[in-house]
């Protein structure tokens, strides 16, 4: 039996970016906050600190401040004729898994989608005319506009005392940003990072073949800076640990110095770590939410009620607790019926590297993790698509993030993996190598999606979130299409040779390491028979439950997500605050 | 330098396998690295004590090792302790399957389903390396050795319930991480690795020299517990150690 609880106002679930920051507001509006997080405590001081912290062998690949895969994992096959198989080790994507969650081993790399991003089917139907939309695609409006989340964009960037270029403000170009982007309401905070030798040879390289190069967005900070809740950031020193790792340095924006530190002390707010959320209690109506049953730090069993819950786990922890809880209706691929595991996505990645053979030192271990360069033409429909059979783009970047030898030894693709072969190419490539990589959109398939398995269970008994997904047609015709743009710029760098490698010309694989960019399975909405929740990130049938995070976006763009992530979490928090609370219903219409 | 003079260097000379899994068993705790890196290149021994190898297991190893890191004007993977660090790595926590989700049934997946078998990595070698197709790999000349491992990169050879990709694909990663990972995990032995590629380590700060195009970048390593030249004093212990 579990042991019953004294009630809370507001039952979090996760203590990353969007647990915390909804805490940081919901608590200092006078809410009673509880935040419930799987992992453990930690801090930059002690546990993120260096020397210690510059381990790649624990960090970068033993993946200490990950989830732990022992324990609980997802299963994993390409499409619905294959047994799915537990995903045993992690690969692909690191989630993450302590206070901070994924926010502690994020890059940085701080985005805003396009305003046409966030209409998507509209904007092509509109430009193009229906039938340019490939029919396989659920590809769909996100039901909230660009103009709706850019004061919320704009604050996160603050709190996150970003770096970079501005290139529209207030519907006013701007030279050197990017030209691409929407209107912002005000200057990026702080200046864009220092300029690395890769970057500049393809800052040159993308203007003499006709790009718009600039610097890219970064949370990785470039000079002391205040942020909105109090926190003291610090210039980043480029250390080449930022990716997988934690920063020492109080230089790269995360969800403990940024949010946690400046909530702590506040009597409405608590913190308790290695609870582990089992399923969100339904009211006998079905109706509203209850509260949560947990698993404590001391393997007990808690029941904690509250007058409404906040699912901020990583994306795909979301999704999971929705479909344990019957939050939702289930989706099922074969009707297309149901929402909740709908329109699963993650990012398509290429590069093209570029090998000098010794005649640049890029000293690629002088990294941070947005530390680049972009051009944002071949992205979302910033170029005419016209005739070319699929929607969607990537932005195209040199990035600096790390020199680490285990991760980063590039040879060329002809060279043996091993043997004396393999040994002089590290040694002559190591630091003359760079890649011109696409980081593409992932638009959404009816056979693309999340459920639960019905053979594997996780360590509490419960049935491992089951993922099923490959690459749509679409992504790699993206794919060949923008890699090749790409391509361009790597050729007009002068390297002694460039090879391209894009993921989407096979089948997607769990094993090698991608990007930690999953999107969807709770996409938000305006109508109740394609989205898991509102428009205001409610979940439709319980509106006492709202959804944050990555699994809110009905397919994903052509940028790194926590931008976009935070915006929405802004806007939802901003509605329960001025809306929701003072008198506690559906937001909108149309609840089944 | 410790050595059991009675235990025999294999032929090629470059390692020397001390003690037996009794001394192992007194010397939980302090495992210490005792190897002579002054001299590496120049045929120099490095001696290994072991603590979960047998003195077999490790001899294949260092020459599998070899293969896969041989030595030219650096040294081989052995010779920058590699064999220790994946003892160390086996002996630890991830040998043991930390991080690896073991529940059944293990059904034969795709490629892309990623690793399907119930074996945790310290299972994975002692299986292969005991396996026939591997028996006497020391002694073969280098040309049957890389031919052998290249059946492996070709999965075309299997050992027992292991796939030759399997099992190639762990000893790659584990040499490669030997190699180039912090000496503090036992491997990288004098730092070569990093100095064989440039790499400065665990030092951290750069705000200065980011934006220096070309620049010569020679300084000496370090890393977390001590820089090249200076070694650490005493014995090192590696922290949360089984």
């Amino acid at each position: 039996m579990a042991i019953r609880l004294p009630r809370t106002e507001v039952l979090i679930v996760g203590a990353g970016w969007t647990g915390l920051t909804a805490a940081y507001e919901l608590a200092n509006a006078g809410r009673k906050c509880v935040v419930l997080e799987r992992g453990g405590f930690r801090h930059e001081v002690p546990d993120l600190q260096s020397p210690e912290m510059h381990d790649e062998l624990k960090y970068g690949q033993r993946y200490k401040l990950m989830m732990d895969t022992q324990r609980n994992t997802l299963s994993f096959r390409n499409n619905t004729s294959e047994t799915a198989l537990p995903m045993r080790r992690l690969g692909s994507f690191l989630p993450g898994e302590g206070l901070g969650g994924a926010g502690v081993h994020w890059n940085g790399q701080l985005w805003r989608p396009l305003p046409s991003d966030l209409r998507i089917r509209s904007h092509y139907t509109e430009r193009y005319g229906a039938a340019s939309i490939p029919p396989d695609l659920t590809i769909q409006d996100w039901g909230v506009s660009y103009d709706e989340l850019e004061p919320h964009f704009d604050f996160f960037e603050k709190i996150c005392g970003t770096g970079g270029k501005v290139g529209n403000l207030r519907g006013k170009k701007t030279p050197g940003g990017n030209p691409f982007e929407g209107p912002r309401s005000n200057p990026y905070p702080n200046p864009p990072m220092k300029q690395t030798l890769s970057m500049k040879l393809f800052e040159d390289a993308a203007r003499k073949e006709g790009f718009n190069p600039f610097p890219m967005p970064s949370a990785n900070v470039t000079q002391r800076y205040v942020n909105p809740y109090g926190a003291v950031l610090h210039p980043c020193t480029y250390c080449g640990y930022c990716e997988r790792f934690g920063c020492g340095y109080f230089a790269k924006a995360d969800p403990i110095i940024c949010v946690y530190d400046w909530i702590k002390d506040n009597p409405n707010f608590e913190l308790r770590t290695n609870a582990t959320v089992m399923r969100v209690n339904k009211a006998p109506d079905g109706k509203s939410a209850t509260g949560v049953t947990y698993v404590g730090k001391d393997g007990r069993s808690y029941e904690q009620p509250a007058d409404m819950v906040l699912l901020c786990a990583y994306g795909l922890w979301n999704v999971h607790l929705m479909l344990l809880s019957q939050i939702g209706e289930p989706y099922n691929s074969e009707t297309g019926t149901g929402t909740v595991g709908r329109n699963y996505a993650y990012q398509t990645l290429s590069s093209n590297r570029v090998f000098f053979n010794g005649r640049h030192k890029f000293n690629p271990f002088m990294g941070a993790g947005a530390l680049g360069t972009v051009c944002d033409d071949m992205n979302g429909d910033n170029f005419d698509h016209s005739g070319l059979g699929f929607v969607g783009g990537g932005y195209i970047s040199v990035t600096q993030t790390n020199g680490r030898p285990i991760e980063n030894m590039p040879i060329p693709a002809k060279t043996k993996t091993w043997g004396a072969e393999f040994k002089t190419a590290a040694r002559q490539n190591y630091n003359s190598t760079l890649s011109v990589s696409l980081h593409g959109s992932s638009m959404t398939t009816r056979g693309n999606y999340l459920d639960l398995d019905p053979t594997y269970t996780d360590d509490l008994g419960r049935p491992l979130l089951r993922m099923t997904f490959d690459f749509p047609e679409n992504d790699k015709a993206m794919s060949k299409h923008c890699t090749a743009q790409a391509r361009r710029i790597a050729e007009a760098m002068d390297g002694d040779l460039v090879e391209s490698a894009e993921r989407a010309t096979s089948h997607y694989s769990v094993v090698p390491y991608q990007t930690t960019h999953n999107t969807g399975g709770a996409i938000m909405g305006i109508d109740p028979t394609t989205s898991a929740v509102n428009r205001y990130c409610q979940a439709w049938g319980q509106h006492n439950v709202f959804v944050f995070g990555a699994c809110l976006f009905p397919q994903n763009i052509g940028y790194n997500p926590t931008g976009t992530v935070m915006g929405l979490a802004y806007w939802t928090i901003n509605a329960i605050k001025n809306d929701y609370l003072g008198s506690p219903r559906p937001l909108m219409g149309g609840a089944r | 330098m410790i050595r059991n003079e009675t235990q025999q260097p294999h032929r090629r000379g470059k390692i020397a396998i001390i003690g037996n899994r009794r001394k192992f068993l007194l010397s939980v705790g302090a495992v210490a690295i005792l190897a002579n890196t002054s001299v590496w290149g120049m045929g120099s021994d490095v001696a290994v004590q072991c603590i979960y190898f047998t003195p077999a297991e490790a001899v294949k190893l260092a020459a599998l090792a070899d293969r896969i890191i041989p030595r030219d004007e650096w040294p081989s993977a052995s010779e920058a302790g590699v064999v220790s660090y994946i003892d160390f790595q086996l002996a630890s926590d991830w040998g043991h399957g930390q991080g690896l989700f073991q529940q059944g049934p293990h059904l034969r997946g795709t490629d892309q389903q990623g690793y399907q078998l119930s074996h945790t990595p310290r299972e994975l070698y002692r299986l292969a390396l005991g396996h026939a197709a591997l028996r006497g790999f020391e002694s073969l000349t280098v040309a049957e050795q890389d031919r052998i491992i290249g059946e492996c990169a070709a999965n075309r050879l299997s050992l027992g319930d292991i796939p030759g990709i399997v099992f190639f694909t762990a000893l790659r990663q584990n040499v490669v991480e030997g190699y180039f990972s912090d000496p503090i995990h036992g491997g990288n032995l004098d730092f070569s690795g990093w100095r064989m590629v440039g790499f400065p380590g665990a030092h951290a700060y750069y705000l200065t020299d980011v934006d220096r195009f070309n620049m010569s970048y020679d300084r000496a390593p370090s890393g977390v517990a001590s820089r090249a030249g200076k070694p650490a004093a005493g014995p090192i212990i590696m922290r949360g150690q089984r």
